[in-house]
């Protein structure tokens, strides 16, 4: 006779397999013909080009079917095995027998995630053989293949954790389906909501301080293209997944043992998590009309009746799924319940409560503190060179509060919805250690904001958002002067590349904040980073000289040697419509061109001119010998030279 | 033994069962009637141990029935829609029963298979529903239960099967003692089975007794005198049902039988009938006396 305390029960795995098997072998099938015999067929083409875009290439094979499939199978696992609990005459028989509850759980967990594993592991070990008896290593190395087999196990079994959650929160597998994914990209949905609709609240809430970059993490859907990367994704992230997959699925068997029987074909399993279902949604509802309007309308009264519009949709909704029925125009208390806390959360932010809003840290308190302009850049920089020294002395310190409360005393809602703006982000670093930052939006010159302007041209400013502070000008081994294509000088001899960085920061610091020059660029290489883009003009009096000196002036730069004529022109939208050439050599009528060629003037031109495109009111084409073609850029009509401007007026 | 205490089940708002007792003694058939909606698949499946109540206490042989595997493998609920997993055969069924059923009797398998003449290779969705019904019956008696708990077993089904079912039940009962529990909406198709009778009406037991006491404590009399009826006459006794038919007087008292042909001898009627009851009859006026009429109760 068999033994009857098995820790599982033969004929539940038969059923089980009859159940869900096929999922199993569509899956093994799929990958089979995706990526197995994707190898097998590029092996076969010969001099086939294949470029290895990620780290990871076995993901390259036909990816789109990997990644759908990788979120697809474990939810239709979940859904198929927890389908007992979901059918009521399922639920019944199933739960009269006399098994435990833990164990038909860990029964049906432990099979779903084994017939999730299995066509993986069996295409693994084809891949393997492969790997053994033909030349793959174009395609992947056996790393890659580890790191393939790892990475989409432990995707496999999170996804289908949290769809185990979802299936005992719920009765139904349909929601089971739609919910598990909806919570697999809630925390990246959820915090991009709050935080667009609380820009609207919150004045000086640091937007892009939150979301850049570190927000794709939360959810396995948006951050699978760093998780592909096989050197980017991070030992913790795996071990997170694999903490995360089993804290879920105890959560589940706790779930399940309070789960009611009677639950089956009921939208929410738990009377308790009903209202909460109710007010999330709508809340969630509510903040997407938040988003909407405000996005669309970008105006406040909109964004109200978007809140009003969404949050009777979110609670429709809601109450639909709930009730299980259309009919539900009856059940209003709770969206007056809702209303009245929305309203109020609305007035603690608007009339700022909390105090958010006019904070500004005690000088006592701060040890240092950064203006940002470019917050993505900044971020970059201290990622690249790590951290630089920000305004700690006394006087500094009072110009930035004093910045502070101007941009407060100036800052609208909805300011960061317009168009032209511009983020300008307050890091404070205090002494306890903490991050005090403000976001905020401001419009126009930064030469508006006299306080932000005089800080922008002081060392601390330049020194912690310029790059070429921040290299180590030891390791740069060459800096290439270049200029429409049209010259090119490279200097690699290691000292002449520190004495030019050297001079090119002396520079720096003596003139103001770097505006858009034109024509010669200057590029630093630097061994395993990214190489740095400098503007060259006339004012970089120290790097010129040098040049100079070195009898290098002419090789790095466009003299008036090198132009044949320069024509001016007040911009027209025909800009748009004709190239360049054709713009300049037939569409403008002669008496609206002015052509230069006389040195003198040139020289003026080229060594003042600056590049504008924010008020663009001259079109400038630079012609150099030789070519057909013009440059072609913008200046407006305070930095054009005096006889340009007259000719024009 | 089978022993319920003040159970209570809600869902959602409604509550389901309101505080319900109930003893059921071991090897007796106790029959649960009621109207649908009455609660009584609600009371078997929590016997089953598959809800859990929300108060009060089951005990079969002194013991939790919910998530005590020992228990319910010596339990077997049948509800009102047999369930089988789909494209299974009887074999199959049978196979899976037998591992989880450690009482399983193959031999009682095959036996019952002579009786009921069922293909047990055909797949079980393809029978009509009182051959299910047989499967479900076949299967639950195969693995040899202590309890049996059904549901609506009869409902449905031609007179031929159900006789059939009825004697299979009957002979576990007597052979090992079995304990059965079946709900009916209808008093008529359990009547002749069961020796004990609960009414559940609203989650409440309104009425439970043992037919053999119900019998000998109802009678019907028919009693006519040349005077006035005597005002003290059934003092002694709680009257049901009267009423008069010209001088003939026709009363339901409930008392024992002796007593009451005693009293009545006394006081010197001119006629004096006492008329048996059928079960139902007995029900009316039970109900009656209780303040429900039966037809709202049971059809």
């Amino acid at each position: 006779m068999r033994s009857k305390t098995s820790w599982y029960n033969h004929e539940m795995m038969k059923q089980n397999f009859r159940q869900v098997g096929w999922i199993s072998l569509v899956y093994f099938v799929s990958i089979l013909l995706a990526v197995v015999l994707n190898v097998l067929m590029k092996l076969d083409v010969e001099d086939s080009y294949f470029e290895i875009y990620y780290d990871q290439p076995i993901f390259q094979f036909s990816e789109v079917i990997q990644v759908l499939l990788l979120f697809a199978a474990p939810v239709f696992m979940a859904m198929f095995i927890l389908r007992y609990l979901h059918q009521k005459d399922a639920s019944d028989f199933i739960h009269s027998l006399p098994i435990t509850r833990s164990k038909l759980f860990w029964q049906q967990v432990g099979f779903g995630l084994v017939a999730l594993w299995l066509p993986i592991v069996l295409n693994g070990i084809l891949l393997g053989i492969i790997y053994n008896f033909l030349d793959v290593s174009q395609f992947f190395t056996i790393n890659h293949l580890f790191y393939w087999l790892s990475l989409t196990i432990i995707l496999l079994s999170f996804v289908f954790s949290v769809s185990i959650v979802i299936g005992m929160i719920t009765g139904i597998s349909i929601i089971q389906g739609i919910f598990t994914y909806i919570f697999l990209f809630f925390p990246v949905g959820f915090t991009t909501l709050v935080i667009f609709n609380l820009n609207f609240g919150m004045i000086g809430i640091p937007e892009s301080y939150f979301i850049d970059d570190r927000i794709a993490h939360f959810s396995p859907i948006t951050d699978l293209g760093n998780l592909f990367m096989f050197d980017k994704a991070p030992t913790f992230k795996l071990v997170a997944y694999i903490a995360l997959t089993v804290i879920l699925l105890l959560f589940a068997l706790l779930l399940y043992k309070k789960r009611p029987v009677e639950a089956a074909s009921q939208a929410i399993a738990f009377k308790k998590l009903k209202p909460i279902f109710i007010y999330s949604f709508t809340f969630c509802f509510t903040l997407v009309g938040g988003f909407y309007f405000g996005y669309i309308q970008q105006s406040y009264q909109w964004i109200i009746i978007g809140y009003i519009i969404f949050s009777l949709i979110g609670y429709f909704i809601s109450q639909v799924i709930v009730q299980k029925s259309w009919r539900v125009f009856t059940t209003w208390r709770e969206y007056g319940y809702f209303m009245i806390g929305f309203t109020c959360l609305i007035m603690v932010i608007l009339f700022d409560l909390t105090g958010f809003e006019s904070r500004i840290p005690k000088t006592e308190n701060i040890e240092s503190v950064y203006v940002i302009d470019d917050m993505y850049g900044f971020v970059e920089r201290e990622q690249l060179y790590g951290e630089a020294q920000g305004f700690n002395t006394l006087d500094d310190i009072e110009v930035v509060q004093k910045l502070h409360q101007e941009l407060i005393d100036q800052a609208g809602r909805g300011h960061f919805l317009l168009h032209d703006h511009s983020g300008l982000t307050l890091r404070y670093q205090l002494k306890n250690g903490k991050t005090f930052v403000r976001e905020y939006y401001i419009t126009g010159n930064q030469a508006d904001y006299p306080l932000l302007y005089n800080l922008m041209q002081t060392e601390t400013y330049k020194k912690y958002s310029e790059p070429i502070f921040r290299i180590d000008e030891a390791s740069a081994y060459r800096i290439s002067f270049t200029n429409y294509d049209y010259k090119e000088l490279v200097i690699s001899e290691r000292e002449q590349v520190v004495e030019l960085i050297n001079r090119y920061r002396e520079d720096r610091l003596n003139l103001p904040s770097q505006e858009g020059g034109f024509m010669t660029d200057m590029e630093i290489h630097l061994p395993n980073q990214e190489n740095i883009y400098l503007n060259l003009t006339p004012e970089y009096e120290g790097v010129i000289s040098w040049l100079e000196q070195e009898g290098l002036y002419n090789q790095a730069m466009i003299t008036i040697d090198d132009v044949e004529k320069v024509i001016f022109a007040e911009f027209t939208e025909d800009y748009y419509n004709y190239s360049d050439q054709e713009l300049f050599e037939h569409v403008l009528p002669e008496q609206d061109k002015m052509t230069i060629t006389d040195d003198d003037q040139l020289e003026v031109i080229l060594n003042y001119l600056y590049e504008e495109y924010d008020e663009a009111e001259y079109m400038v084409a630079i012609y150099l010998k030789g070519y057909t073609y013009p440059y072609v850029f913008f200046s407006e009509s305070e930095t054009v030279p005096s006889f340009v401007y007259d000719y024009f007026n | 033994m089978i022993h319920v205490q003040e159970i209570g089940k809600t869902f959602g708002k409604k509550q389901v069962l309101k505080g319900v007792n109930l003893t059921i003694n071991k090897g007796s058939i106790y029959g649960l009637l009621g109207s649908n909606g009455a609660g009584k698949t609600t009371l078997l499946k929590v016997l089953s141990g598959i809800f859990k109540q929300d108060t009060g206490s089951i005990n079969i042989d002194q013991t939790p029935v919910f998530e005590h595997v020992p228990m319910k493998q010596r339990l077997i609920f049948i509800p009102d829609q047999p369930y089988f997993f789909s494209h299974y055969t009887v074999k199959q069924m049978a196979e899976f029963y037998a591992e989880i059923y450690p009482e399983w009797s193959q031999q009682r398998f095959l036996h019952l298979q002579q009786i009921l003449n069922l293909d047990i290779n055909a797949k079980v969705h393809q029978f009509s529903k009182g051959m299910q019904r047989q499967v479900s019956f076949w299967l639950a008696l195969s693995a040899m239960p202590d309890y049996l708990i059904l549901d609506e077993p009869f409902d449905g089904l031609d007179a031929v099967v159900r006789k059939k079912i009825k004697n299979l039940m009957i002979n576990d009962v007597a052979e090992r003692a079995m304990t059965v529990i079946v709900s009916s909406h209808n008093l008529r198709e359990v009547e002749d089975i069961c020796d004990h009778i609960g009414i559940l009406h609203h989650g409440q037991f309104i009425l439970e007794k043992e037919l053999d006491d119900l019998k000998s404590d109802i009678h019907k009399i028919q009693v006519a005198f040349k005077h006035d009826i005597p005002e003290t006459l059934f003092d002694a006794f709680t009257v049901l049902h009267r009423e008069e038919r010209g001088s003939v007087h026709l009363i339901i008292v409930k008392g024992d039988q002796d007593q009451v042909d005693q009293v009545i001898e006394q006081a010197n009627p001119l006629v004096y009938d006492r008329l048996p009851l059928t079960l139902e009859e007995i029900f009316v006026y039970e109900m009656e006396g209780v303040g429900y009429a039966i037809e709202n109760i049971l059809v």
